[in-house]
């Protein structure tokens, strides 16, 4: 392979913009609303719908603007889409040497199967994986469905995720990062006997309830993820929806793990900046935040550092996580 | 007492899923064990399934092992078409060898350990009671392999305890590279899952140190953590340098290391840890003021002196940090035997320098009648100030590839 240095550039673009770059052959990772996305031509490239974006100037809502990742200095990429039954291969079709980009429809078989399964795909973690769960407008959340798209096919996807494998030079390694604000409040510890996105029960400090009884008696603010420890790593699984019987989750739990509800962060923006002086972010290349931070930290117009991507309905930093922004770093040995 | 079970000789052994054994062999007469070892697929798990062996392609493959008290131990296998897959090579187990090799990853990393500790292979030989003759081939295809087969060597094996105690959070460790993290939580939640099943705990053990393999540029700290150099070991028969006393100065990439954080003394002595916290963050705010920076590297520098007597562990921290480094370094200029010192003694290279001590060290080296002598000494004052010399050092590689 060549011997340029990878990197990755982050532009906001008009459709027009991006279809020149297509079709000059750039390797591209898009993010825009699905009506853009059905109007970009075949190329070296793969999309997901979502039409939330942090920008130069802050947070944006926009149904006609594209956010861009354009990877520079690469030799051809491997481009895959992945079902169901094959996203287990993901981490093994990762480069010795590189990373890879990977986009999940959210709602779809595949995004659960990675949420709940990816930790235990073979190779995983040994290269790294980084990318995000599509959706839509949250105002077409009953209308529509999240879609990814397979550029060389020109395919718009509902059930399959797609990844863009780069390789990189021996003189550079890439490594992936994750900010997460929230961190295990003081509350009991709770265990779950099942992995999963709906939860019935679950076990606090060692005492078996249903999870919605607990929510509700407790008058558990909602907004506040629960928070696992891996190992030093902050892991947020955040609540979507309570029922009678069951309680809806964005990601899954995983059994026999503790979780605890985080502590409530009073300024985001204020906090995210402090987050992130503390790391590598300036050497950003390619990010991605959580849609429930910009909701329930009001981050439209507000802005996050340095740092541009599209804002999600779940980010990968190898494991599908929640309400936390991941980056990835191109270093040099 | 009972006699063992297959299933036993397999935990002895350290013979782990999809592996198991067919059949033993003992020649109480030669001292050899045969273990012949079959692959099972493991598709089927519901209750009453019994896993099938694979079907063998080629004929039988038999690696020398370990040792079993004083029997040779052989391992055979018949290979069928996963036995030596891409994604069973990402990871081979210990007990396994190369596909066209005569001994075991195990054994093969038993003799390469004590060969990087020094040890001849006559005194291998004598103490794993194994040949002279496989001894020496050991040694001789480890100087063909790639830099990830050598570092198998360096690290502890698969059997060593260690692994174990990293992913159970035995033993202090830290890391900050969030793959490592994910990996040891996940690994640790299967072993507590299945505490019962040595081949998950087996198969964890040899994820986490084919991890160590994969991403060693990555983890000169995790490697120093579990006591090992991330250098490559030198296998060959040169005969190594002098050890040398380094004086640490303030200006010692050292205390970058420690002060920003890159490298953690992991240091249990709350005394030391809030004043190194409290300099990380002066350290930070003067990030781009090199005086000031050498300036808090001395205050850091003059409390270890200080209490010199408390921080033996920490001094041995830095000591084996020191000398990582030095090893990184040398490890990128030619040797003392490369052509380009006398080239450079002759005036036949002209390397162009503002160093002063460079000219002067260059003046009195073509006065000295002892030619290898004074090489010695232009290779040595390379050594020591490769950070000063980067200039110097671009042209040394130019011209050795124009050489080339």
């Amino acid at each position: 392979m060549s011997d340029n240095k990878v990197s990755i550039d982050s532009h906001i673009l008009e459709l027009d913009a991006v279809i020149e770059r297509i079709e000059a052959g750039e390797f591209l990772v898009v993010a825009a609303d699905e009506s853009q996305l059905a109007q970009l031509p075949s190329g070296n490239w793969i999309g997901g719908s979502i039409p939330y974006f942090m920008s130069e100037s802050g947070g944006i809502v926009s149904r006609d603007k594209i956010f861009v990742h354009h990877i520079k200095g690469c030799a051809q990429p491997r481009i895959t889409p992945y079902d169901n039954n094959s996203i287990s291969r993901i981490a093994q079709d990762a480069p010795d040497n590189g990373f890879s980009i990977v986009i999940l429809p959210a709602g779809s078989d595949v995004h659960s199967n990675y949420a709940q399964n990816a930790p235990s795909f073979p190779n995983m973690f040994f290269s790294p994986i980084i990318g995000w769960v599509s959706g839509v407008h949250l105002d077409d959340v009953a209308t529509q469905t999240a879609k990814t798209v397979f550029g060389p096919g020109n395919m718009l996807m509902a059930d399959k995720a797609v990844a863009m494998h780069i390789s990189l030079p021996e003189s550079q390694f890439a490594n992936v990062h994750i900010v997460n604000l929230f961190e295990q409040g003081s509350g009991p510890s709770i265990r779950f006997n099942k992995t999963g996105f709906n939860i019935d029960t679950c076990t606090v400090d060692g005492l078996g309830m249903p999870f919605s009884d607990y929510l509700t008696t407790n008058n558990i603010d909602t907004r506040l993820p629960l928070v696992a420890d891996y190992n030093g790593i902050n892991v947020n699984v955040s609540i979507q929806n309570i029922a009678a019987n069951a309680v809806d989750l964005y990601a899954p739990v995983f059994a026999d793990v503790n979780y605890q509800f985080a502590s409530p962060i009073s300024d985001y923006v204020g906090s995210f900046g402090n987050a992130i002086s503390d790391t590598q972010s300036a050497k950003s290349e390619f990010s991605c935040n959580c849609i429930l931070n910009f909701l329930y930290s009001e981050l439209e117009g507000k802005k996050t550092g340095t740092l541009m991507g599209p804002i999600t309905f779940g980010e990968i930093a190898y494991q599908l996580l929640n309400q936390t922004l991941v980056y990835l770093t191109i270093e040099n040995q | 007492m009972d006699r063992l079970s297959l299933k036993s000789v397999e935990l002895l052994l350290g013979i782990y899923a999809p592996f198991k054994i067919k059949d033993i062999n003992l020649n109480v007469e030669a001292e050899i064990l045969t273990v012949q070892l079959e692959e099972v697929s493991l598709k089927s798990r519901s209750l009453f399934s019994v896993s099938a062996p694979k079907k063998p392609i080629s004929k039988a493959i038999s690696w020398q092992h370990n040792n079993t008290g004083r029997f040779t131990t052989y391992i055979e296998i018949e290979p069928t078409a996963s036995t030596f897959s891409k994604n069973r090579l990402l990871n081979p187990p210990a007990f396994f060898g190369d596909k066209d090799a005569t001994y075991t990853y195990q054994l093969q990393q038993t003799v390469l350990s004590a060969h990087s500790k020094k040890l001849d292979s006559q005194t291998i030989s004598s103490l794993l009671n194994v040949k002279r003759e496989t001894v020496n081939q050991i040694i001789t295809d480890s100087d063909n392999q790639q830099q990830d087969q050598k570092l198998r060597s360096i690290l502890p094996l698969e059997t060593d305890p260690i692994w174990r105690a990293l992913i159970n959070h035995e033993i202090s460790f830290k890391t900050n590279l969030s793959s490592l993290k994910f990996l040891i939580s996940r690994l640790q939640l299967n072993c507590v899952n299945n505490r019962n099943d040595m081949g998950v705990i087996q198969d964890s053990v040899a994820t986490l140190r084919q991890f160590f393999i994969k991403h060693h540029s990555q983890l000169k700290s995790e490697y120093a953590q579990i006591g090992v150099s991330s250098e490559t070991p030198n296998t060959s028969s040169q005969p190594q340098e002098a050890k040398k006393r380094v004086t640490l100065t303030a200006d010692h990439p050292v205390w970058e290391n420690i002060l920003s954080g890159q490298v953690d003394l992991l240091s249990k002595n709350m005394g030391l840890n809030l004043y190194i916290s409290q300099l990380k963050g002066l350290y930070k705010k003067v990030e781009n003021n090199d005086e000031q920076k050498i300036q808090i590297a001395k205050e850091l520098l003059f409390y270890l002196k200080k209490n010199m007597s408390k921080l033996k562990p920490e001094l041995m921290s830095i000591s084996k940090i020191v000398k990582q480094m030095g090893e990184q370094q040398t490890a990128d200029l030619p040797n003392i035997q490369h052509g380009i010192w006398e080239k450079i003694l002759s005036g036949s290279i002209n390397i162009e320098s503002n160093q002063m001590a460079f000219k002067l060290l260059l003046v009195k080296a073509r006065s000295n009648e002892d030619k290898q002598q004074a090489c010695t000494q232009l290779h040595e004052y390379f050594s020591r100030n490769m950070r000063l010399l980067k200039t110097e050092i671009s042209q040394l590689e130019q011209h050795i590839a124009i050489a080339s």
